[in-house]
């Protein structure tokens, strides 16, 4: 895999998945940041705005299966990773793994929060590890393996917020507002039509790891570095580094997982991008998705509407001073 | 490339030279001026001059060490500087890391050196190398350098004034009138006390040096002290204008008419000595008074008094005329004896009064009570315008039992040769020091609120009464 095939790549994604959804570009930029870098991502935004409909064309368009899973308050564990189910053949019984509907490349669990923390649980090790156990059996997913989740913020009724551990394994939390006045003419004129899109598949699984395989190649110097340090260091009320906003909003700053997502991030985004190194700017570009569900604000926070990110915001400002 | 590396590191490290230099040459230009500022000489100012050297040399130090460590922070603000996106200091440390080693790692030294084909390592160098390392250093720099004159700086509350109006008072004393002399003198005292009390420092100038330069002035003011001391051998009129005190010139009134006449033809001769001025005219005013057989003399004598001695030339001509009327002051004395029968003594030369016939000897073990009825005695025999001082008892110790009190601390209790048996001493000679004695302890002294009054009345009468 060269840089300009990388580029390339990047591109007809984008161009296809446009197809479909129109507007959004910073949403699909980010999911598609997402495949390459194989972490997987948390879409919040209202009903209606094609959540759901853009992570199933990505899906299409890389050639990669895929599989939604509607969360409820009574689904269980067992209905996203499989049971044993009691087989006859020839006369003798015998237990049988059925595989869940986590058995595919792109999952898109979809409203994440209406279900029971159990079953958020269950796919903890499916994101993090790869893999479900069953039974005292461990079956490996297929790979690339991503889990695009969504969730509603206006309807915290009858929901179970994510834990933090598992918002931590979330490698960005992508926010979907509202299409512009032109974005909506087009969504109209699309819908409402008699257009009918064909999105064609133009990157295959492999081609998707060989694409992370490069990203991880590009080199990044020890600024860089140092800046992503200080940056992640500077969210964490306890540190020295932290200003004044962070001390009095913040309960908990981002993990390391925070600063890893931030590189990886920003060396996709310098592929994309045609540079063969990771910039500052890079950093500060992914810096929101990357680190927003990370910080855990205060009561007071949430008390005064602030939301993480006016607290990532300053903290890139006095970072980058 | 490496070339590209190379020329930016070593015009990073002009800049920094370039930067140090302007640096310490302007602490170099801000230490003259405050030496300049400061008073001191030229020497001084080259001796900081050489101390500054050092630090010179010292400033390239941190340097050369910022240099081996920090290069990269160095390609890092390059990059800023030509909008690089950080593509610079990421291929310098491919470059230190043995290499490319991937496509990607190729890829980024092909792009960096396209790019830098028409840049300048001139271009790419930032003014400050590394702002971080950079301030700290100067301002050590600074530190050290100020350092020598802040510690130099006195912020005492006002002991470098005391010195500079010590020396200025000192500088002054020779124009002095010789009246002022010995005030400027206790002046001097008095700061050099305060000098040596407080931790003066002054810069250039240590205590030891202070204090040898205030003895080496108050050596030449010694000289003028031994004059002044001199002038206390001048007659009763000379001795009353320098002690402020009318009484002795206001013995003239009790002249006879004829004498007052010859006074005055005296005074008027040596007058045409004198310059023009204040003292000149009280004179002439004094002659008249004489020659009227006016008893004005009183106020005259006030008014001589009262004029501030800033005539210098004239307090001295004054001196030399009024030494013809010594013998005046004698024949008054003389005069003062035959009223009362008594043979006076030589007053001036501190013989004192005869006493040894008229009066009996103390026992040192007498009763204090039965010393004193004594002694109330002889007091009433005593002649007119003369007091007595009696013999001080002693207890057993040879201690004395009275003191005196302080208004008196200062005068001769027992005349020479004489100190058993008490002295007496002349009204006139032991009254002006009485009375400049007892005003000074007047103003010195709290008096109790109740009192007060009283005192002022009483002083108010001594003036009034003729």
């Amino acid at each position: 895999m060269t840089p300009e095939k990388f580029a390339e790549n990047f591109h007809l994604i984008r161009q296809e998945v446009g197809k479909i959804l129109v507007g959004q570009e910073d949403v699909l930029n980010s999911l598609i940041v997402c495949l390459i870098a194989r972490g997987h991502a948390l879409v919040e935004g209202v009903p209606g705005l094609g959540k759901t409909l853009m992570i199933k064309s990505l899906a299409q368009v890389v050639d990669l299966s895929f599989s939604r899973i509607q969360f409820t308050p009574d689904l269980m564990p067992a209905d996203i990773t499989g049971t044993m189910v009691l087989e006859e053949e020839l006369g003798r019984r015998s237990f049988r793994f059925q595989e869940g509907p986590v058995f595919a490349n792109v999952i898109l669990a979809d409203e994440i929060n209406r279900a029971t923390p159990k079953t958020q649980s269950a796919l903890l090790e499916a994101m993090q590890e790869g893999q479900v156990t069953v039974a005292r059996q461990t079956h490996m997913l297929p790979q690339p393996f991503f889990v695009f989740a969504t969730q509603n913020p206006i309807e915290m009724e009858g929901t179970y917020p994510l834990p933090e551990a598992q918002l931590d394994r979330f490698f960005l939390k992508i926010l979907i507002d509202y299409p512009s006045d032109v974005e909506m003419t087009e969504v109209l004129s699309r819908t409402t039509g008699t257009y009918e899109p064909n999105p064609r598949k133009v990157v295959e699984g492999k081609d998707l790891l060989d694409m992370a395989a490069l990203a991880r190649e590009v080199p990044i110097s020890r600024p860089v570095y140092e800046f992503v340090i200080n940056l992640i260091e500077s969210t964490r009320p306890q540190n020295s580094k932290s200003g004044e906003t962070v001390r009095r909003y913040v309960r908990y700053g981002s993990s390391p997982r925070g600063a890893q997502a931030l590189v990886l991030a920003a060396k996709v985004r310098a592929l994309e991008r045609g540079r063969f190194n990771v910039s500052l700017e890079d950093v500060q570009a992914v810096a929101l998705p990357a680190l927003r569900h990370r910080i855990l604000l205060n009561f007071e926070a949430q008390a005064e509407g602030i939301s993480p990110d006016a607290v990532i915001e300053d903290v890139l400002k006095r970072t980058a001073r | 490339m490496q070339d590209f590396y190379r020329k930016v590191l070593s015009q990073s490290a002009r800049g920094y030279f370039s930067l140090s230099f302007n640096w310490i040459f302007g602490l170099i230009v801000l230490s003259e001026a405050l030496i300049f500022l400061s008073g001191r000489l030229f020497s001084s100012g080259l001796a900081w001059f050489f101390y500054l050297i050092p630090i010179f040399w010292l400033s390239l130090i941190p340097y050369f060490l910022m240099r081996r460590s920090d290069a990269v922070h160095t390609f890092f603000l390059a990059d800023k500087n030509l909008k690089l996106e950080e593509r610079l200091v990421t291929a310098y440390e491919v470059l230190q890391r043995d290499g490319p080693s991937t496509a990607l790692e190729k890829l980024l030294l092909d792009d960096v050196c396209r790019r830098l084909e028409d840049v300048k390592p001139e271009e790419a160098l930032p003014r400050i190398t590394s702002r971080k390392h950079l301030v700290p250093i100067i301002v050590a720099i600074a530190v050290f350098s100020i350092a020598p004159f802040v510690s130099q700086l006195n912020f005492g509350p006002s002991q470098e004034r005391l010195f500079s109006e010590t020396a200025a008072l000192l500088r002054d004393l020779s124009a002095l009138p010789g009246s002022e002399k010995e005030a400027v003198y206790l002046e001097v005292l008095q700061a050099k006390k305060h000098l040596e009390e407080g931790n003066f420092r002054e810069a250039g100038i240590n205590l030891e040096d202070a204090r040898k330069l205030l003895e080496e002035l108050m050596k030449k003011d010694s000289e003028a002290l031994k004059k002044l001391e001199a002038s206390e051998e001048l007659s009763f009129i000379t001795w009353g204008l320098k002690n402020k005190s009318t009484s002795s010139l206001e013995q003239l009134s009790r002249l006879t008419p004829e004498e007052k006449m010859t006074q005055a033809a005296k005074i008027a001769e040596k007058m045409k000595d004198l310059p023009e001025g204040p003292i000149n005219s009280a004179l002439k005013e004094m002659v008249d008074s004489l020659n009227q057989n006016s008893n004005k003399l009183g106020e005259i004598s006030s008014k001589l008094v009262g004029i501030p001695g800033k005539e210098d030339s004239a307090y001295l001509k004054l001196s030399s005329l009024l030494s013809g009327i010594k013998p005046l002051e004698k024949k008054l004395q003389a005069q003062l004896s035959e009223g009362t029968g008594q043979i006076p003594g030589e007053v001036e030369q501190g013989q004192g009064m005869g006493t040894q016939g008229g009066l009996a000897p103390s026992e040192k073990e007498e009763d204090i009570s039965a010393y004193t009825k004594s002694q109330a005695g002889r007091e009433s025999q005593l002649p007119e315008g003369l007091i007595y001082l009696p013999p001080q008892p002693l207890n057993g110790k040879g201690e004395p039992l009275v003191f005196p009190r302080e208004a008196e601390g200062k005068f001769k209790v027992f005349a020479p040769g004489n100190s058993d048996t008490g002295s007496f001493y002349s009204f006139s000679e032991v009254l002006p020091d009485y009375e400049a004695k007892a005003a000074e302890q007047f103003l010195r002294l709290a008096l109790p609120p109740h009192f007060e009054d009283l005192v002022h009345r009483y002083y108010q009468y001594l003036e009034e009464s003729p």
